[in-house]
This record gives structure tokens, C-alpha cells and sequence, in this order.
């Protein structure tokens, strides 16, 4: 069987519950920007050949819908029994309530979509990729019920970890760079102060990244994270003036030598606790 | 009738492979989108996906016979409508406002799955760019740059080769991409044939009225990461009558593109197009060639920057046209980006002329194609 995702985080997850009964690809390769992936023909194929794809939805990945279309792989079509719109379950947050335009910047109109930083909310993601296994491969179903109460288990167990980890830092600010901490930072009861762009999708400009730093220091926030694609150009600054600690975190499974989604959320969690020391 | 009975209580009872029942569902689940009651707000999911980009283009050039020179001038608004209309039937409909004007560029159905012997056959009807070449089905906000390749304009169209029509398109089930699209297409009204004494075509084809396309491509990854594609297309069709004479327009193209991606978004795109025009008619037969070679860096989200070298003769006019172009790309928003491409070179008639154009392109609206 053959699982097709359009992101390495998603593809973790799908690993997690099939083991070795399915080859699971990701499309965006570990740190490339998933807002900007190249829909390219030799993805056509995979898409194709897939029994399930697997996409995080939220309008975070549209780029996949061409490749849907090219594919014309009637198992995986929309509605289709391997289609997994991943987020369906999820509990969306920061859901536009008024209008949205250009001026708001790349704002998702269903919410914001990074919602796999969340370990609770990957136990969902699991949950609905389960529902598809279980359509599309009948004579395995036990196994994957089996993998998914593991993975289910095991998020349970560490989330207790990460949780007393983070405990000493509740309630403190941090500063990131784009808005995609909201899901981690409400599990974990941290509060996000402010971002490096001005808006979501807008690059940092020196007037904003100015008022930025004379927040932080009225408010004493100093921790600044940042996923490990951007340039850390303005947080070094942000650092330098406001006195701040940096931690640049993996923004993909795959990034900074993390393999599973256990790793990544370790170094994550590892990465938030040493900036907010 | 009792080995009949017995047969179909057999078959009844036969241990079927049987549905493993999942697990209640996790704390967090919320209900899922597609089951949230429907109340009259939600008569907006019934819309399409309408969406409108626009464009300026500015010019300041040494040719001073282009009427454009030394202007900025709104180039195009473009209104798409897009919606499936059935399962596996999409429609996408294209409105080109400029110059006064609105036309209809594109409108077509797509049958993603003709259902023919399991085959992965679709289907596409309506007025449609052809599949010709890697960059022909484009649209000019798709591009990556601002003024199409020389060889394109002179040999294939200003734009882009356009017709309605039908194409056929068959992913061939191999462990790597391969497609071959052929399509017949033809013009609402065929081009009027031109007088020996008046002035002929000056760029694009030149098909009078039908034409049929042919186009066989293929992708694969290489190695760690890099993806080739290579393409072969031709298109056939009757010319435009000149002086007398119907000629047989036969255009063929290679084509190669090579990409590859890094951290973040950084790409390297490497692409190439040669071309060949040839018309048989009235006991002569006129040839033209030309190529292009591109090399577009995208340096993260926001910039990318390009060099293309343009080479092309032209089936309506003697010499060739050989330039140097520099493309600088300014990514605003994802459907926002603002460019620049400054082109030097030699053309029939102008040695060492120089162009700058620019460009700014913003959109509004979910708007989607097929592959890049």
C-alpha cells in the first residue's frame, strides 16, 4: 500500500500506525516552506499510485489539489475512501470572525493551520487517518487499531513530560516569527507576544521589528523562537537589543536531525524551554 | 432445489472479510467540517472559487516605434470562475478584461476520469491554451518573467496558442510521469486569407482555422532531489492563405526543464524550448527555428532573480532576434509579487536595443491551475 502526504509532519503520523505495511511519502521535503511547494509531474505519479493522500488541509496546502487533478487516481479523490482532509476533527483555532482581505495579510479563512504542534491534536490527525486504513485495507485493521492506541498511548505518556518541562514557563510571552504556535502554545498555556512579521505572510520590516523590541523590553519578554527555515537575521537583533535568548526549533520531522514526531516535538518543546529560561 | 438453498445460504453466510470496528474517538475530536449543520449563512459553500487578478506592465525601451514605450498601462484583468460541477467534472472559465474589451480566454470542462477500460484517460472541451510546449497552457501571471521568450511570440503565438476544442490526455501507468496529450482544436472564425500585395503575419503559427496537437512528456526525480522533465510536441494545421496559396503549417518543440528545491523555498529552475516552424505550400517550403534557455533562482519566499538568452528566427520576417534578459522577481504575498526584466540584444532593424519592463501583479480570491 502506498500513503501519500504533502507534509513530513503528517507522513510521521501515517508511519506511527501503518509500520511496515505501507510506504509513506511525504511531497514537501522536511524545511521547505509549505505555503510555496512546486506541484511537479514526477509528484503527479506518486499521487497516481497512492492508495490514501493524506493532506493537512486549511488551505495550507492548495498546491495539492492541482496534483489531485492530474493524478486522476479515482481512490484518492475527494470524498473518495483514501482521502484525508486531516484537519476535519481538529479544533480549529484563530478562525477569522470578520472580514478578511489582502490587507490582513495570508490569513487562512478556516483557521489557522498549523495545528500538528499540538500532541493532542496529532492523536486526531491519527484518528482520522485510522478511519481511512481501516476503509481502504480491511485485512490489516486490527493492526492499525493496535498501532494507533500505541501512538495514542505514547502521546499520553510523554505529554507529561513535555508539560512539566514547559509548567515553570506558563503564562510567559515569546516572540516568533510567523503565526504558527497558536496550537503548541495553547496546550502548553504559553502566550504569544508577538511575531516577526507584521502580518501573517509579510516579511519583517525595521519599523515593526523596532516596536517589537520596545515591547518586549516594556513587558520583559525575551524569549524568541524560530522555526528553523527562516533567517534568524531579525531575532539575532531582537536578541542583541531587547537581551532576548533565540532557540531555532525544527519546523519539519526531518529538520535538525529529528525522525519521528516524538523527536520533533521533544526538540521543540526542548527548544521553547531554553529560550524562555 | 434443495442444493440450491443450501448453495445460497453458502454464500450468505460465507466468512466475509470483516470491518474492524474503530475505536471511540479521541477527546480532542471536534465534529468533523463536512457534518456541521447547515444553516442560511452556509449557502456561500455553494459559490465557486471567484477570484480576480490584475496587471501593470510599464515599458521604457529604445525602439521608438513601440507605442508602448516610456508607459505604464493596466494590461489585463483576469476574473476566474472555478468549480466541479459534477464528481470528476470541473469547470474553469478564464475572463480576460483589457483594452477596452472582455473575452472569454479559457472556458472548459475537465472529465478527470473517462472510466475507458480503467485507463487514467481525461478528458478536456471548450476554448482552451493547447498543450503545446511546457509554457503555452500558462497563464501570463504563472510566468517567470514579464515579456514571453522571442522564439514563443514568433513562432507560436503573442501570448499563447489558443483554440476550441477537445484534447485528450492519458497518464500512461508507469513508475515515473508520462503523458501524452492530443487535442484538435480550431478558431470561432477562420483567419480571412491575405492578399499577396498586403502584409502578411507578423508573429505566432499562423493556422487559419483547425489545428491538431500532439504532446508527449516526461518527469523524473534524480537523485537526491532534482526533478527532469522532457517534453516533444508538434501541431499541425492549414495556414493562413497568402497570395494565393494555402500552406500546411507543421510546428515542433523540444522542451527541458530541471528543478531543483532547498530549505525554506528556494528552487533553481532550469528550462529550455526550441521550436521549429516549417510551411509547404505552392512548390516552396519556408522554415524558422529558435530556442530560449532560462536559468530563475528563488532565493527564499520573497525573491527570486533570472537569467534568460533568447534566440529566434521568424517564419514572417528575415534575421533573427538574439538577446540577454535579467528578471528580478519581488514576492509581496502569495498572490502578490512585483518585476522587473531588463533585456538587451540584437533584432532585425535595431542592433543593441534595450528594454526595461516592469511589472506588479495582485489577486484576490482562490484562484488555481494546472501544474506549474
Amino acid at each position: 500500500m502506498e500513503i501519500i502526504t504533502t507534509t513530513p509532519e503528517l507522513a510521521a503520523i501515517a508511519r506511527e500506525l501503518v509500520g511496515n505495511l505501507a510506504t509513506v511519502t511525504s511531497l514537501a521535503k522536511p524545511e521547505a516552506n509549505y505555503h510555496q511547494i512546486d506541484a511537479k509531474p514526477s509528484d503527479v505519479v506518486r499521487v497516481a499510485r497512492a492508495d490514501v493522500f493524506i493532506r493537512c488541509g486549511l488551505d495550507l496546502d492548495m498546491w495539492a489539489d492541482a496534483l489531485l487533478g492530474s493524478a486522476r487516481n479515482p481512490k484518492v479523490q475527494r470524498g473518495a475512501a483514501g482521502y484525508v482532509d486531516a484537519s476535519a476533527r481538529v479544533r480549529k483555532l484563530e478562525v477569522p470572525t470578520g472580514g478578511i482581505n489582502g490587507a490582513s495579510g495570508d490569513v487562512h479563512p478556516a483557521g489557522n493551520p498549523h495545528y500538528w504542534f499540538d500532541p493532542k491534536d496529532a492523536v486526531v490527525v491519527a484518528y482520522e487517518i485510522l478511519l481511512a486504513l481501516l476503509a481502504v485495507d480491511k485485512a490489516h485493521g486490527a493492526t492499525y487499531n493496535a498501532n494507533y492506541k500505541r501512538f495514542s498511548d505514547e502521546i499520553t505518556a510523554r505529554l507529561v513530560g513535555w508539560t512539566k518541562t514547559l509548567a515553570p514557563f506558563k503564562g510567559h510571552g515569546f516572540v516568533a516569527y510567523h503565526d504558527e504556535w497558536i496550537y503548541f502554545a495553547t496546550r502548553f498555556g504559553l502566550t504569544p507576544f508577538g511575531f516577526l512579521e507584521p502580518k501573517p505572510g509579510i516579511p519583517p520590516s525595521g519599523g515593526h521589528v523596532t516596536d517589537l523590541i520596545q515591547r518586549m523590553r516594556a513587558s520583559k519578554v525575551r524569549a524568541v523562537v524560530m522555526g528553523s527555515i527562516y533567517s534568524t537575521k531579525y531575532a539575532d537583533l531582537i536578541a542583541k537589543e531587547a537581551g532576548g535568548k533565540v532557540a531555532v526549533v525544527p519546523y519539519s520531522v526531518g529538520g535538525m536531525g529529528t525522525r519521528s514526531y516524538f523527536d520533533y516535538i521533544d526538540a521543540i518543546v526542548t527548544g521553547f524551554a531554553k529560550a524562555l529560561s | 432445489m434443495k442444493w440450491l438453498t443450501a448453495f445460497a445460504v453458502a454464500l450468505l453466510t460465507a466468512p466475509v472479510l470483516a470491518q474492524v470496528a474503530p475505536p471511540p474517538p479521541p477527546d480532542a475530536v471536534a465534529a468533523p467540517t463536512g457534518t456541521q449543520t447547515a444553516n442560511n449563512t452556509n449557502r456561500y459553500l455553494l459559490l465557486p472559487d471567484i477570484s480576480f487578478i490584475s496587471m501593470v506592465k510599464g515599458l521604457f525601451s529604445s525602439d521608438k516605434t513601440n507605442p508602448d514605450r516610456n508607459k505604464f498601462l493596466f494590461d489585463s484583468g483576469e476574473l476566474a470562475v472555478q468549480s466541479f460541477v459534477y464528481p470528476g467534472i470541473k469547470q474553469d472559465a478564464f475572463i480576460v478584461f483589457g483594452n477596452g474589451e472582455a473575452v472569454v480566454e479559457e472556458g472548459y470542462l475537465t472529465v478527470q476520469d473517462l472510466h475507458v477500460a480503467h485507463l487514467p484517460l481525461s478528458a478536456t472541451v471548450g476554448r482552451r491554451k493547447a498543450p503545446f510546449g511546457r509554457v503555452n497552457q500558462l497563464h501570463p501571471h504563472s510566468w517567470a518573467y514579464i515579456e514571453p521568450p522571442t522564439v514563443l511570440k514568433n513562432l507560436l503565438a503573442d501570448e499563447s496558442l489558443t483554440g476550441d476544442g477537445a484534447y485528450l490526455s492519458y497518464l500512461f501507468p508507469a513508475t515515473f510521469f508520462l503523458q501524452l496529450d492530443a487535442g484538435y482544436f480550431g478558431q470561432p472564425t477562420p483567419t480571412a486569407d491575405i492578399p499577396a500585395d498586403s502584409q502578411g503575419p507578423t508573429s505566432g503559427a499562423g493556422f487559419r482555422d483547425t489545428f491538431s496537437t500532439l504532446r508527449l512528456w516526461a518527469s523524473s526525480k534524480l537523485g537526491s532531489g532534482g526533478d527532469l522533465e522532457l517534453g516533444t510536441s508538434e501541431a499541425r494545421g492549414k495556414g493562413i492563405g497568402y497570395g494565393g496559396f494555402s500552406p500546411q503549417n507543421t510546428l515542433d518543440g523540444l522542451d527541458l526543464t530541471y528543478r531543483t528545491t532547498a530549505k525554506d523555498s528556494q528552487r533553481v529552475l532550469v528550462r529550455s524550448e526550441w521550436l521549429s516552424h516549417t510551411q509547404k505550400g505552392g512548390g516552396t517550403t519556408r522554415k524558422a527555428d529558435g530556442y530560449y534557455v532560462s536559468v530563475d533562482k528563488r532565493q527564499g519566499p520573497l525573491h527570486s532573480i533570472g537569467l534568460r538568452y533568447d534566440d529566434s528566427g521568424s517564419p514572417w520576417a528575415l534575421g533573427r532576434e538574439k538577446s540577454f534578459s535579467l528578471i528580478q522577481t519581488h514576492q509581496l504575498t502569495e498572490q502578490t509579487y512585483l518585476r522587473l526584466q531588463a533585456t538587451h540584444g540584437d533584432r532585425p532593424g535595431q542592433k543593441g536595443f534595450n528594454e526595461l519592463r516592469l511589472q506588479w501583479v495582485w489577486g484576490v480570491g482562490p484562484h488555481t491551475h494546472s501544474l506549474e
